[in-house]
């Protein structure tokens, strides 16, 4: 401070003092306003608990958004008592309808950045999230991954070794498919390639040529006129009134045996009658037995049957 | 008050003034002198009417010499500090962080740190070099004068002006680090206002608030005391008046140093 200035007299320093004070005063009071109106403090909000396995990544203050938006807060993190992450969200009431019974929370954690919650909703005429609603947040580490990932690579990367190693089976059936194609490109083209050599393919031509021969005459021996096709149906027309007589014969046969079954019924009531017959002669005989005894009884030269004891 | 009246010349140093023991007895005596200030700066009778004017004259004089050039050079480096930041993250991909980088580093912490150190080498260190010379013309040693202690009507002003002058600094350069950081990243138009809004939140957690707030008032308090109570240091000890501001200056940044890690270790850990 120099001299001229301790010296000089400010007009009105006191009110101009008191301003500045103010003036401070009041920047300060706006800014922490300010502050405390962009973290909601003064917005109505409902409670969402989203239930992790893991709370690595979430702080308290970061966004839940809903298609890039945000829409609400964390509030805190808690541990519960089962050992899973209970995350406190207050999403405003006024953005509140985005989230429905349906939706879905998912907890993305990148390479580069913050942790991100985010909403999904697939319908949005289902019923509202209610206050305080608790739900499961899927959780999608790319970090956590790439452990995986690179063991995945590791493996996949022997294996395209092992396979374009000198001797592996890829080399040896590239070589095989290399002499197949120059095979190809000589004048039986693939068929040589096939058959292994031209000769081979030659054959093959030759036999062609034979079977086809071969079937032109079949075709003249079978399906020309009196060949063998129209002796079998002359055989086949022929089988056919034979079986329409033994049809005939069995409709006889059948008769008969409806006769006998006649035959035998009569047979069985007769026997019947003659147990009848049986018993009756049964009784005359016994009835004339009782007669002669009678009669040898009350004749005169009955003998005396009776022998008389001392 | 007259038990809490400061002493006009602090007891010379031990013989051995290059001790650990000196060097503790020092800051041990910077400490009581702060703390004494402190509470006559809380008392009410300090503010009789002729201290009250004398107190208002040097805050009038502080905000005049300092409010305008701190605050265009604060924007200046506001605006050189976004563009960079800015520009570096749209490279990298990374523009959604810009803004909170922005924030964080201009707001939190570069400018109440320029603040500090601009008042401390504006007004801090002038104080003090007048406190001297007037300790050298016996000014200081004249009591008790028609208003009482002359440390009330002479010391006390530059210290209440100081630590006004810091908050007062942090303040208009953080609002207006805000506006250019807003300007800077969405350009001249309100739709970006909600975005900002949303990482003005983030960025100003409860602690963040706390170590701001706290960072300033202790930046003030050393801003406004460490000079005061450097020149108050007896010359006879065989250094000289330029000695002991330098002593002082260097003492300054190492508290003001010592406040920056406090408040960040306490910010990020």
């Amino acid at each position: 401070m120099k001299k001229d200035t301790s010296s000089k007299t400010i007009p009105y320093a006191e009110f101009k003092a008191v301003a500045l004070l103010a003036l401070t005063a009041l920047l300060i009071g706006a800014f922490v306003i300010y502050v405390m109106t962009a973290r909601g403090v003064f917005e109505e909000t409902q409670r969402l608990v989203l239930i992790a396995d893991n709370s690595e990544g979430v702080k308290t203050g970061m966004d839940i958004t809903f298609s890039g938006f945000p829409i609400g807060r964390v509030r805190s993190v808690e541990l519960a008592p089962d050992g899973s992450v209970h995350i406190l969200v207050d999403v405003t009431k006024q953005d509140a309808h985005w989230l429905r019974t349906s939706s879905v929370f998912t907890m993305e954690r990148s390479l580069v950045g913050d942790t991100k919650i985010r909403a999904f909703s697939s319908d949005l005429s289902d019923p509202p999230l209610p206050d305080g609603a608790e739900r499961i947040v899927l959780r999608g580490d790319a970090s956590e991954q790439i452990p995986q990932v690179m063991a995945t690579m590791r493996a996949l990367l022997e294996n395209l070794e092992r396979i374009s190693a000198q001797g592996s089976p890829l080399n040896a059936t590239l070589s095989n498919v290399q002499s197949v194609t120059n095979r190809m490109q000589g004048r039986y083209g693939a068929m040589a390639g096939i058959l292994g050599s031209d000769e081979n393919a030659k054959k093959l031509l030759a036999t062609l040529d034979r079977t086809n021969t071969l079937l032109e005459k079949t075709d003249a021996r079978i399906f020309s006129k009196g060949g063998v096709m129209d002796e079998s149906h002359a055989a086949i027309t022929q089988l056919h009134g034979l079986l329409r007589d033994a049809r005939e014969n069995l409709k006889k046969v059948d008769a008969l045996l409806v006769d006998a079954q006649a035959i035998a019924a009569n047979t069985r009531t007769a026997t019947a009658d003659l147990d009848a017959l049986r018993s009756e002669v049964e009784a005359s005989l016994r009835k004339t037995g009782h007669l002669i005894d009678e009669i040898n009884r009350k004749w005169p030269f009955a003998r005396d049957t009776e022998i008389k004891l001392p | 008050m007259d038990d809490m009246s400061l002493p006009t010349r602090l007891p010379p140093h031990a013989a051995t003034s290059q001790g650990p023991a000196a060097w503790a007895a020092s800051w041990w005596r910077m400490l009581h002198v702060g703390a004494l200030l402190f509470a006559i700066a809380l008392s009410p009778s300090t503010y009789s009417p002729l201290n009250r004017h004398a107190i208002a004259q040097q805050i009038c004089i502080s905000a005049r010499q300092m409010i305008p050039w701190f605050t265009l050079l604060s924007a200046l480096l506001s605006l050189v500090i976004v563009h960079i930041v800015v520009v570096t993250a749209q490279s990298y991909g990374l523009s959604q962080f810009a803004l909170g980088t922005v924030i964080r580093v201009l707001v939190v912490e570069l400018l109440p740190l320029s603040a500090a150190l601009y008042v401390a080498l504006r007004a801090g260190m002038g104080s003090s070099a007048e406190f001297e010379a007037m300790q050298h013309f016996s000014t200081l040693r004249a009591r008790p004068t028609k208003d009482g202690d002359p440390l009330r009507s002479t010391v006390l002003p530059h210290v209440i002006s100081s630590t006004i002058a810091v908050f007062t600094l942090v303040a208009i350069s953080g609002g207006m680090a805000l506006f250019l950081s807003y300007v800077g990243v969405y350009g001249i138009t309100p739709w970006g206002l909600s975005n900002f809004s949303r990482v003005i939140g983030q960025v100003f957690d409860p602690v963040v608030i706390m170590s701001l707030g706290l960072k300033t008032l202790l930046y003030a308090a050393a801003v406004a005391t460490i000079p005061a109570t450097v020149s108050m240091e007896d010359p006879r000890d065989g250094h000289g008046a330029s000695v002991a501001t330098l002593q002082g200056t260097v003492r300054l940044f190492v508290v003001l140093i010592i406040i920056e890690i406090l408040s960040l270790t306490a910010e990020f850990l």
